[in-house]
């Protein structure tokens, strides 16, 4: 067993190329944006970035095309399930595996997502109807072998993907150099901010409780700790883009009532799980830039 | 809150300090805490013996809104004969009166508690009353417990349970003001946890013995010493292994066979050593020195073969050993001589870009049971464990796959 028993299993999607345009976004992902920025050495919004870890899971983000794309997906199911050995674990948006002889019990799992589609993009949408799954029902994306767990608040995943290089073995012991696509900051935030209000409304009782929900506030810190002065302008463009976007405009006023000032609730978790006083002064004014609210 | 209704016999429990009296066809909300006892109990650090238990509910006057108490006969001979219960109490509420058996205990271990519970219900059976206990204290694992067995509680710190024929009555909330009547807590506690650690990795012992050699044998100090030294350490003496024995019995987590030990309930070890974990009282630096990552393991793996410094992994930073956490941190490594260390590892301390990070402690606790992992010793999968139950959100809740290995015996591998 190496030390980080997850980057053989993304070496082993990387190789093929089928998979390796696929966007890697939650926890994994901000732990190789991290490791990436530590190892180039980058100025970022705020030098002392906390360390990231991740668990087991891979929050990959499908584009529209290709889920309107049914062969497309067909060969894609066909490499995780058949190579790769992944199984569906509850729906065809949901894959999992052993994680290795030594730990056959941990399980890696991949989660399929995508944004909503646009007027014209001729993909389907369905509603998904099991009982099992809390109201409101979400939706789902595509048609075949795989689909995409429709996320409102990724609507920028496309836009600007960052392109970051990785080197690794895979389960299969071949090494690797190469790249994985990340989400933009400016998407990344959105989504990441999205699931920190969600938290704040399970903490209110007005929403169904998550376990270790309070993780998001503490990753929107990550990430916004992680920018650099080029993404951060590139943020802003992108934010003015969407300054009319339905979906934008909430996330913008559910920021601000997280981190408005050092008492709102956002600021006060990540005090908290950070332990120590941090840098709100830059964090505030890159979160306001990034997406694009005034103070 | 407002008056709600319920069917009888629901019984609705509120956290805190509430009362909630229902009868079947009426319910009363009781929004003001009655105190119980009425009066402020002195503040004890021992609770009294088993004769002055009944005094003390006298000598306050018992006292709800709407309820009746009277403390009738003591010292009461069964109608057998063959054993005493300790009071009788009658409770009357409006119409409906009820009569308790009484069995009164000074502890409230869950070992005491199952046996003075199975008394009172002997007793209710043989004198026709309703069973009651009182103890110093009753948390609300107690009066669940008790309520399981439909026997009826009551302590010295104002929490109660009674269960009429017509209505029930449930407090719990009020702190114990009875330190010593708690359970035994340093046994999951630093040092001593060692040996309530040795459960987790084989669950049953044939002899208090065999229990004390296993727990030297997982410390592992390789010092100048060699084992003896860890032998002669008061840390394994026989007699604290006897004393965590004799606490893990009385909480119902471990049983004796004969001259043997069996781990009963693993999820209750679990839950107290979680509870009861702090990280070990440490001096931490970030160090960066020119032999790299990989140079610097190698020191160190050295220097533990020689014996000449103790080093392991952290839990956290071996998690990822344990197929749990990827992570970007640096890794961090626990040793018993800071000085040393540095000396050995020809590091500086610094904030920016470290190679690692050394962690000081004289606290033999994390070293315990540590795995070899290539030429570099990892923490021990129930340190690796503790350490991320008290962490971050991702940690614990990548905890909760080690916790279900180590309540399912497979903390050995």
């Amino acid at each position: 067993m190496t030390g980080d028993p997850l980057m053989p299993h993304l070496m082993d999607i990387l190789e093929h190329p089928e998979l390796a345009g696929v966007v890697l976004g939650g926890g994994f992902g901000i732990r190789l944006k991290r490791q990436h920025l530590a190892n180039e050495g980058t100025e970022t919004l705020i030098s002392r970035i906390p360390p990231a870890r991740a668990t087991a899971d891979f929050d990959i983000f499908l584009r529209i095309d290709v889920l309107a794309n049914a062969e497309q997906c067909r060969r894609m199911g066909s490499i995780l399930q058949e190579e790769l050995g992944y199984k569906i674990r509850l729906y065809n948006w949901q894959f999992e595996k052993s994680i290795g002889e030594q730990f056959p019990d941990r399980r890696v799992k991949i989660d399929l997502l995508t944004r909503a589609p646009l007027k014209g993009e001729n993909v389907k949408v369905r509603k998904m109807r099991e009982k099992s799954l809390p109201d409101p029902k979400p939706s789902k994306v595509g048609e075949g072998a795989l689909h995409g767990f429709l996320t409102e608040e990724a609507f920028a995943i496309e836009r600007d993907p960052v392109l970051v290089p990785v080197r690794g073995v895979t389960t299969k012991g071949k090494a690797l150099n190469c790249q994985v696509t990340l989400p933009h900051p400016y998407a990344f935030l959105n989504m990441k901010v999205r699931a920190a209000h969600d938290w704040l409304r399970m903490d209110r009782g007005e929403i169904e409780r998550k376990r270790f929900a309070e993780k998001h506030p503490f990753d929107v810190y990550v990430l916004a700790a992680m920018l650099t002065e080029s993404e951060l302008d590139r943020c802003e463009e992108l934010a003015a883009e969407f300054a009319h976007h339905e979906v934008a405009q909430e996330i913008r006023a559910q920021a601000e009532e997280l981190f408005k000032d050092p008492t709102s609730p956002g600021w006060i978790e990540v005090r908290r799980q950070l332990g120590e006083e941090i840098n709100f002064e830059a964090f505030d004014d890159g979160l306001r830039r990034a997406l694009g609210y005034a103070r | 809150m407002g008056q709600a209704f319920y069917e009888f016999p629901e019984i609705l429990l509120f956290p805190g300090q509430e009362t909630m009296v229902f009868q079947e066809t009426d319910c009363i909300l009781f929004l003001e805490m009655p105190q119980f006892p009425d009066q402020e109990t002195p503040e004890s650090r021992k609770p009294p013996p088993e004769r002055d238990i009944l005094e003390r509910l006298m000598s306050e006057g018992l006292h709800l809104p709407e309820l009746r108490l009277d403390l009738k006969a003591r010292e009461i001979r069964s109608p057998s004969r063959t054993a005493s219960a300790d009071a009788e109490l009658h409770i009357e509420w409006g119409s409906n009166k009820d009569i308790f058996i009484i069995e009164c205990k000074s502890q409230n271990t869950p070992k005491v508690l199952e046996v003075a519970i199975a008394q009172a219900v002997r007793f209710g059976y043989e004198f026709k009353m309703r069973p009651m206990v009182v103890v110093p204290y009753l948390n609300e694992g107690s009066l669940d417990f008790l309520e399981s067995h439909g026997v009826s509680g009551m302590d010295l710190c104002g929490n109660c349970l009674i269960l009429g024929e017509r209505f029930v009555i449930r407090r719990d909330g009020k702190p114990n003001r009875f330190t010593s009547s708690a359970p035994i807590k340093n046994v999951f506690k630093g040092t001593s946890s060692l040996f309530a650690r040795c459960f987790l990795l084989k669950d049953r012992f044939v002899s208090h013995s065999e229990l004390r050699e296993f727990a030297i044998s997982r410390a592992g100090n390789r010092t100048q010493g060699g084992l003896r030294q860890v032998e002669e350490s008061s840390r394994f003496a026989k007699g604290t292994a006897s004393k965590v024995v004799h606490a893990l019995a009385e909480e119902l987590i471990v049983v004796r066979e004969g001259d043997g030990l069996r781990l009963v309930d693993p999820r209750r070890l679990i839950e107290n050593l979680r509870q009861n974990y702090a990280p070990p009282g440490i001096h931490r630096i970030a160090v960066k020195t020119s032999l790299g990552e990989q140079g610097s393991l190698e020191r160190l793996w050295d220097a533990h073969e020689e014996g000449t410094l103790r080093s392991v992994m952290t839990g956290l930073s071996s998690a990822s050993y344990y197929g749990l956490l990827s992570t970007t941190e640096k890794p961090a490594f626990y040793v018993n001589d800071l000085t040393a260390a540095l000396k050995l590892l020809e590091a500086r301390p610094a904030s920016a870009f470290s190679t690692l990070q050394l962690l000081e402690t004289k606290s033999g606790v994390p070293f315990f049971d540590a795995r070899q992992q290539g030429q570099m010793l990892i923490a021990s999968p129930i340190q690796a464990w503790l350490e991320m139950s008290k962490a971050g959100p991702r940690e614990r809740d990548a905890a909760r796959e080690l916790e279900s290995d180590l309540a399912n015996g497979r903390g050995a591998r």
